[in-house]
């Protein structure tokens, strides 16, 4: 299993900590960083301000991001990450409430990897942290 | 009865021919032409002006003007005047050209002036009447025809507005959709989740009450999170168009069942009683339809009781026919309900699959006239606890739920029939107490003569 550090663009802080939780539980020990909305992950992602320190915030293996988001909607941020050169290849899984048809047409035409609705129990949120750990942690190889 | 005596504008230059006309006239017909005389065209219009007349009689040699000009301007000064030239023997064709012209008549001048004049004079008056009489109407129809185009286009336009405003609502309802299953369902997630972390770190603090509890609230928002999805999607069915297309119904109720270990053994039984014909239907719409029928089917059971379900078809004899609606609430007819159909349809025995065809099949040629589709009842028939005669028409109604022991919302039928009446077809139920219930529902065959007409749709 790598080791890479997972970015959590949520701000729903009940959210973070049931994701914190339930990987905890699942014993994925990667580093979870999180930002709250899409102009902060925008800044960790470019290193900028606060971020600029790359030990403290590690450039992440993978994303995973809600859309309705302050400031700038997951939607800006994914568009922003692909026009990025040294970020166009992150894989970016949209992790939303949003099962909108238009909603899942849109972010997979701005260059989403995955499109995953935040399930509503506890267990199904559970046996969606393992399938994801599985494939993204275990089998899929990442961009250099 | 004498009538008032025409007045007449005579414009002739020649004071001898003026007279002639005069005169003659006056003997042949007394006292029924006033005269007014005009030896110049600039004399006549001082006469129009000053008088009101019923006929101008124009010379077309004036000292002022001649020829053509001369009626041209006199039907320019007067419009409405009917007016009759007096031309020359020699040159009748100016006359013509007159009459082309909108003039009423012409004369020649020097054959005797007696009835006839006084007649062509006379109906001379009455033609120009009929003449403005056409143009007025003609000039009211283009109006109306105006006004209607005026109109038409003011429909067209209120009917744009208004489209344009109920697809706004339309879109408006969609982000309403949207936002609440994100905005409810979001503390929903918390509270659940939560409350059985809660539970969970409560396992070891020994206090069965407190676990009860927690186990209250979890349960509560989770049937909390599932209404809000059911009514969300009822509100979709509801204002949705469905596209009906032919369904194998037999595939989908097998894949439906595939699919939920709870609708498979040792737990339940679900026997369909094949084969089924293909219904047109919304393949999305029915597997709501199915899977709520047979979610209801075996979840209200006596406690105990392994639930059984039966599935069959049978076509609608004559659909027009007393059907009976859930809404009358009449007590329904046991008809042949045990027999399910042998043969799908139609009548040649079916082993053929839908996308294998028998082309020889008389029914698939393309030059027979179509026959109207039947409708054919789909049933569902339960072990369950069953449900009295007044209740049935209350349960498709949304969040009535007539046993609270039961887990439930309260919005599945209610989704079953929007969805089935959007398809074109009917619900109904036949249920007695302990005795199981027998749902149903309708909708067209979609091909005519069953299963063996599997390229009607392709």
């Amino acid at each position: 299993m790598n080791s890479i550090t997972i970015l959590y663009v949520e701000d729903e802080d009940t959210d973070v900590m049931l994701l914190q939780h339930v990987l905890a539980k699942a014993g994925i020990s990667n580093p979870l960083q999180t930002v709250k909305d899409g102009k902060a992950a925008k800044d960790y992602l470019a290193g900028d301000g606060p971020f600029a320190d790359r030990n403290a915030y590690p450039l992440p293996g993978v994303v995973l991001l809600d859309l309705n988001l302050p400031y700038w909607s997951g939607f800006e941020v994914l568009e922003w990450i692909r026009q990025q050169p040294q970020l166009r290849r992150l894989p970016v899984l949209v992790f939303t409430s949003s099962s909108r048809p238009d909603d899942i047409a849109r972010a997979y035409d701005a260059g989403a990897n995955a499109y995953l609705v935040k399930p509503n129990a506890l267990a199904e949120l559970a046996s969606l942290v393992l399938a994801l750990r599985d494939f993204w942690l275990l089998h899929n190889r990442l961009p250099g | 009865m004498n009538p008032a005596p025409v007045r007449i504008l005579l414009v002739e230059d020649s004071m001898s021919d003026a007279l002639l006309l005069q005169e003659s006239l006056g003997e042949t017909a007394p006292g029924q032409f006033d005269f007014t005389h005009a030896e110049s065209w600039a004399e006549a219009v001082e006469c129009l002006r000053r008088k009101e007349f019923e006929v101008l009689l124009l010379d077309l040699s004036l000292p002022d003007v001649t020829g053509r000009e001369t009626f041209l301007r006199a039907r320019a000064e007067a419009p409405h005047l009917p007016i009759v030239v007096l031309t020359g023997e020699a040159n009748e064709a100016i006359g013509l050209d007159a009459v082309r012209h909108g003039v009423q008549d012409y004369l020649i001048k020097g054959q005797a002036y007696g009835r006839q004049t006084a007649r062509a004079i006379r109906y001379a008056i009455e033609r120009k009447q009929v003449e403005e009489a056409l143009q007025h109407t003609e000039a009211a129809l283009r109006e109306s025809e105006q006004q209607l185009r005026e109109w038409n286009a003011d429909l067209e336009r209120r009917v744009a507005e208004r489209t344009a405003s109920l697809e706004e609502t339309i879109s408006n309802l969609e982000d309403f959709s949207h936002s609440i299953t994100h905005d409810l369902r979001a503390p929903l997630r918390a509270i659940r989740s939560f409350a059985q972390i809660l539970g969970e770190e409560c396992l070891a603090c020994g206090r069965p009450a407190a676990q009860d509890h927690i186990q209250r609230i979890t349960s509560a928002a989770a049937r909390m999170d599932k209404l809000i999805l059911e009514v969300l999607q009822y509100s979709r069915l509801a204002r949705s168009e469905l596209k009906l297309a032919a369904v194998d119904v037999q595939e989908l109720l097998r894949g439906i069942i595939a699919t939920y270990p709870a609708f498979q053994p040792p737990q339940v039984e679900i026997q369909i009683q094949g084969p089924l014909p293909r219904l047109l239907g919304n393949e999305a719409a029915l597997t709501q339809c199915f899977s709520n029928l047979l979610g209801n089917a075996i979840k209200f059971v006596a406690p105990g009781t392994r639930p059984q379900v039966r599935i069959w078809a049978e076509q609608v004899e004559n659909p027009k026919a007393e059907v009976r609606n859930p809404k009358e609430g009449r007590n329904p007819k046991p008809e042949k309900r045990d027999e399910p159909l042998a043969a799908g349809i139609g009548q040649s025995p079916v082993t053929t699959h839908p996308s294998a065809p028998t082309h020889h099949a008389p029914r698939t040629t393309r030059h027979a006239p179509p026959a109207p589709l039947p409708a054919v009842r789909l049933w569902f028939a339960d072990n369950g606890v069953g449900i009295p005669q007044e209740a049935q028409e209350r349960i498709f109604k949304m969040f009535q739920r007539l046993d609270k022991s039961y887990d439930g919302t309260g919005v599945g039928l209610t989704v079953v029939r929007k969805a089935v009446e959007k398809m074109g077809g009917k619900v109904g139920l036949e249920s007695e107490p302990g005795r199981g219930s027998r749902f149903w529902l309708e909708l067209k065959a979609a091909d005519t003569a069953g299963r063996e007409a599997g390229s009607v749709t392709g």
